[in-house]
């Protein structure tokens, strides 16, 4: 009996041990860490892997309009010269060393722009574009020889055109005439349309989005509106393809003879022989979704796609997003991921995905189109490289920048071993740049904070007199003996034991319009005087102007000067400001076309969400809406838009603010933490702030070199073509503005301007929020503006005095 | 007894490792960090607290968070003790009451911060209805007044729960006491004074401290309603310690961390000492 207590008991003892266990267990469980984040989880001490390099193109190529292997295994390409005038049938039986190139002949026509391509299995192609002499599309049918032979078509007309009301820029002729007016093709870039609008020109007007020929031959186009034909290349005639019920395909693939359609959401299968829908593939819609997810925020490019398909593999599937290469065995229940886009091109934002094609198991090829044309990539298995990069770079940014997405692919190409993470702070929905500090705080306290932080939205000087950053000085020093530096940009963070955070392009404010706003634009006080003089005009002052983003802008102008010595606000320039920025708010008066609507500056020309909303807006000034317009220039080609817009509307531009010039708003401002990897850390901001880095309108780069060669590029006269803005409002009303190279009197002008710069604005997050906060209240008339400007003077001593 | 008590050591085990690796050594750390320089490199002696000690907006903050807590606590502890012998009595829809004071518990902080911008704005609610009385409106959140809509904020929030505790307190002291007092003669306030008091002394030590803890609770809505930088009377130790941390201020933030720990524990001790040790 003693004995079965004592068992009892100890029974009890050992459950006791066992539960305290468990519960300790369980609360250390949480204190793990997940590796799944970082692209060197789990394979680090494998090898193997597809290694990208880029194939260069025979001479004088430029675009690619299409790509597949042959059934013989050759490669075959559509390409474009770079005038885009002469079309070649190029092949590599030696992936992609050596090529023949065959010209397309007898296109039968003077001018011809293809823009939509096919190849065959047996090597003969079909081609699809705008003869541009008659204004009319056409289609060719190419031999394997390169001899064309055109092929009447006619698509089907529907009652809804598709692109009314919606800004778009095209390519018109030399002499000015618009190759569009009749027949409406050449719309090459929609950028942002509307729902409502009545463009007469292009009602009922259809186009070809795709063409791809199926194994078996077939060849399968889609329309404008999402449907799908099969295409006799005898007589031209089309054909349903398939039953789509009511659904619109946005993009489709082809593997083998199987169709795969994107609805955007889910992919549809056909059979392209028999017709027949077949069964869905779960596995393939997620990758759909998530390939349409990362093509929404990329750059636009009318021929490229969420997702591709290589045409020659039958099962399993092949196919390309932004996040790698997959390859998915039907029916199956995961994609194998053969390449990850992190570490590659693949996630570029500035280039969008074309064709894909996979000759054998150790090759694969991807063309990418991007502004400056396409670009072939081959990804060769390498069995002795390792399986993963055996560093990694954590890059962190509030806020997303295709400038830092391309200084990131610069520098994959040259650090392969490198894995580069891109961290944003504020990519999720519902965080604030608040909850976004406070983690990144977190983690760099806990040492596992980033290699280089852009300090964008942050407060640099915390982070400096923290001692977290390394300096810069040699860097720069480098940069500035090799390419040559905006050095008052540079220097503006300059302290007495170095440079320990660099801004790497930067924005100017500016007035632009009308020659007596723009005069008095020197001041606010002289602005908003001028301003308030014209309250009775016709054309209002500022048209629609937003008013937190005229602080905005006003802020950045005017208030580089604002602190004292000690850091405090001074009160007599605060309360100026203040006052002035109220009476320059009220003369904001509406347009009258209220309705009208279109693209700014920032989403025509694919600059950054993060600077888009001050951009300087020349549209109300070109549509003779406004007398003056604010804003901030944020490179060379903005300028030579601006250029353009005030040359047709007899207007003017000087640099806005208190200071009359010498005002800069820091952009991509750099930092690397000293605990870090700092040393490819800075191998990063040499790529950052280096001259290959060349990219329209975000910001201006402090490099000279690269600042140089965007000015060549706007100095370009391009005799053929020039770029037009045009703008719909829904009356049908067209205002187009030829986009003229900038003259070399323009570029002194604009470099000279630019040399004066060396101030930055205030450009502290805590601040610039107290004073917009409190301002937008006093504008509203929610208060008074002694109150306004107790309330900042408040709100900033404390801040300061934390 | 000694078996049961290594057994009670085994259950206590894991929450005591608990707080151990998720307060107690982290702690350890912050005390080193509060006399080291700015990321926890270098010795800096007592410069910290120096820096502490001399900085306006920790002493504004510090003086603000005092003032609400001298003024809310005796008001909480007061207004919730009334309300739960109010309660205790046979009073026509008590029950309903003891849910509707629990409601604002319920309610979640980021709807409270809703309805007190409707409510407390210049253009809200509260202005309206002063409007329509013929009074004058106030600036509710950006005069003296915000201090007001905040210890308002921290009774309505925290009343239910004090009364739920005093009432806990009320229900254990046995009904026979007061009986025999009655039969002796002893009055109401007799009854309250002599029995109902000291009877109540123990769990009134524990609601002081839970309610003293519970007012630092008090900065989520004040920094939801206000952000940051709020009116400068709402402006509290956690204000100043959430923004040196966005700043990194690692070095201030650790030793202003030792000295409020260092006065809160002094306050434990002093209420543990005034109350007399056994009946804690």
């Amino acid at each position: 009996m003693r004995k079965s207590r004592c068992g009892h008991r100890k029974q009890k003892n050992i459950a006791a041990l066992l539960l305290s266990v468990i519960l300790a267990g369980s609360l250390l469980a949480g204190c793990s860490k997940s590796d799944e984040d970082s692209g060197l989880s789990g394979n680090t001490g494998g090898r193997g892997r597809f290694v990208e390099e880029e194939v260069s193109l025979p001479q004088g190529m430029s675009e690619i309009l299409t790509m597949r292997t042959l059934s013989d295994g050759r490669l075959a390409l559509v390409a474009a010269d770079e005038v885009g005038m002469d079309y070649f049938l190029l092949h590599s039986s030696d992936m992609g060393a050596n090529w023949e190139s065959i010209p397309i002949r007898n296109l039968n026509a003077e001018q011809i722009w293809v823009s939509k391509a096919a190849i065959a299995p047996d090597g003969s192609a079909a081609l699809y574009g705008l003869d541009l002499g008659g204004a009319e599309s056409r289609l060719w049918k190419v031999g394997s020889d390169g001899s064309a032979k055109i092929i009447p078509l006619e698509l089907p007309e529907y009652e809804d055109d598709g692109v009314s009301g919606k800004t778009f820029s095209y390519q018109m002729e030399a002499d000015g005439s618009n190759p569009s007016d009749e027949a409406g093709a050449g719309l090459e870039n929609i950028i942002e349309g509307t729902e409502e609008g009545l463009l007469q020109n292009f009602v009922n007007y259809n186009d070809i989005q795709q063409m791809a020929y199926d194994e078996a031959g077939n060849l399968l186009c889609l329309d404008l509106y999402g449907q799908v034909y099969r295409m006799n290349l005898k007589d031209g005639s089309l054909e349903d393809a398939f039953a789509l019920e009511g659904e619109e395909i946005r993009y489709f693939g082809i593997s083998g003879n199987t169709f795969l359609g994107s609805t955007g959401e889910e992919l549809l299968l056909f059979d392209t022989v028999s017709g027949e829908r077949m069964d869905e593939e779960p596995v393939l819609d997620e990758s759909v979704q998530s390939a349409q997810n990362n093509f929404d925020g990329m750059t636009l490019y009318s021929s490229a796609s969420p997702m591709v398909f290589a045409a020659e593999a039958k099962d399993p599937v092949v196919y390309a997003t932004g996040n790698g290469i997959f390859s998915y065995q039907m029916g199956g229940s995961v994609s194998e991921q053969l390449v990850d886009g992190a570490l590659t091109s693949l996630s570029n934002p500035d280039n969008g995905l074309q064709s894909i094609t996979m000759p054998d198991e150790n090759h694969i090829f991807v063309v990418l189109s991007g502004i400056d044309g396409s670009q072939l990539l081959r990804f060769s298995y390498d069995p002795d490289a390792s399986a993963a990069p055996d560093q990694e770079l954590k890059i962190y940014a509030m806020e997303d920048s295709m400038a830092l997405r391309q200084a990131i692919t610069l520098f994959r190409e040259k650090h392969s071993n490198v894995y580069v993470n891109l961290q944003i702070g504020l990519s999720e929905e519902g965080v604030t740049r608040e909850d976004a500090l406070t983690a990144l705080n977190t983690d760099i306290m806990a040492g596992n904070g980033p290699d280089v932080l852009i300090l964008d939205g942050m407060q640099p000087d915390s982070y400096i007199e923290k001692e977290i950053l390394t300096d810069l000085s040699d860097v720069i020093r480098e940069l500035e003996e090799q390419d040559g530096l905006f050095s008052g940009i540079c220097n503006a963070y300059e302290g007495e034991n170095g440079i320990y955070a660099v801004p790497t392009r930067f924005l100017v404010p500016v007035a632009a319009g009308n020659r007596d706003g723009v005069n008095a634009s020197s001041e606010l006080k002289t602005l908003a005087a001028w301003a308030e003089g014209q309250k009775d005009a016709e054309i209002p002052v500022m048209a629609n102007m937003e008013i937190d983003k005229l602080l905005r802008i006003l802020y950045d102008s005017a208030s580089a000067d604002w602190q004292r010595e000690d850091g405090s606000l001074d009160e007599a320039q605060l309360s100026d400001f203040l006052a002035n920025a109220k009476a320059l708010a009220d003369t904001v008066g509406t347009a009258e076309s209220e309705a009208i609507s279109y693209s700014s500056f920032g989403s025509l020309w694919n600059s950054d969400v993060a600077i888009q909303d001050s951009m300087l807006d020349g549209m109300h000034l070109l549509m003779g809406e406004s007398q003056i317009e604010l804003g901030e220039l944020a490179g060379i080609e903005n300028f030579r838009q601006l250029a353009s817009i005030l040359a047709n509307t007899d207007g003017s531009y000087a640099q806005s603010g208190d200071l009359g010039a010498g005002t800069f708003v820091p952009y991509l401002t750099v930092g690397v933490l000293a605990k870090g990897n700092t040393e490819m850390g800075k191998e990063f901001v040499r790529e950052l702030m280096g001259k290959d880095l060349v990219i329209s309108d975000a910001g201006f780069p402090v490099n000279r070199a690269a600042y140089k060669a965007g000015c060549e590029s706007a100095m370009e006269d391009n005799d053929q073509y020039s770029e037009v803005l045009a703008i719909v409002d829904e009356s049908g009303q067209m205002r187009e503005v030829k986009i003229l190279p900038l003259t070399q009197a323009q570029v002194d002008e604009i470099t000279a301007l630019l040399e004066n710069i060396s101030v930055p604005c205030l450009a502290d997050e805590t601040i610039e929020s107290q004073v917009l906060e409190q301002a937008g209240l006093y504008i509203a008339g929610d208060q008074e503006l002694e109150e306004t400007v107790g309330n900042i003077q408040q709100k900033v001593d404390l801040y300061l005095a934390e | 007894m000694r078996s049961r008590k290594k057994k009670g050591l085994w259950f206590i085990l894991p929450s005591l490792a608990g707080v151990s690796i998720f307060y107690l050594i982290p702690f350890c750390d912050v005390v080193r960090r509060s006399f080291a320089r700015s990321m926890g490199v270098g010795f800096a002696g007592l410069d910290n607290y120096r820096k502490v000690l001399t900085n306006s907006a920790f002493l504004l903050a510090a003086k603000n968070t005092l003032r609400f807590v001298a003024v809310c606590l005796p008001l909480l502890l007061l207004l919730s003790l009334l309300l739960a012998l109010l309660l205790q009595r046979r009073v026509w829809g008590r029950h309903v009451m003891k849910s509707t004071y629990l409601l604002p518990m319920a309610i979640p902080a980021a709807s409270v911060v809703l309805l007190w911008r409707l409510l407390f704005d210049r253009q809200g609610m509260l202005n309206g209805l002063l409007e329509r009385l013929n009074m004058t409106g106030v600036d509710w959140m950006n005069t003296g007044m915000a201090f007001c809509v905040l210890i308002f904020t921290y009774l309505w929030k925290n009343l239910g729960y004090d009364i739920i505790l005093w009432s806990a307190g009320l229900s254990g002291i046995s009904e026979s006491i007061y009986d025999a007092a009655r039969v002796d003669g002893a009055g109401r306030w007799q009854n309250f004074w002599y029995i109902t008091l000291p009877n109540l002394k123990q769990v009134g030590a524990a609601i002081v401290v839970l309610s003293f803890l519970n007012s630092f609770k008090v900065f989520r809505e004040a920094y939801l309603v206000a952000g940051n930088y709020p009116q400068e009377d709402i402006y509290l130790l956690q204000h100043v310690f959430n923004n040196w941390f966005r700043d990194l201020s690692v070095d201030k933030m650790a030793a202003g961390s030792c000295l409020l720990s260092g006065i809160v524990l002094g306050l434990v001790i002093l209420l543990q000492k005034s109350w007399g040790k056994e009946d804690w």
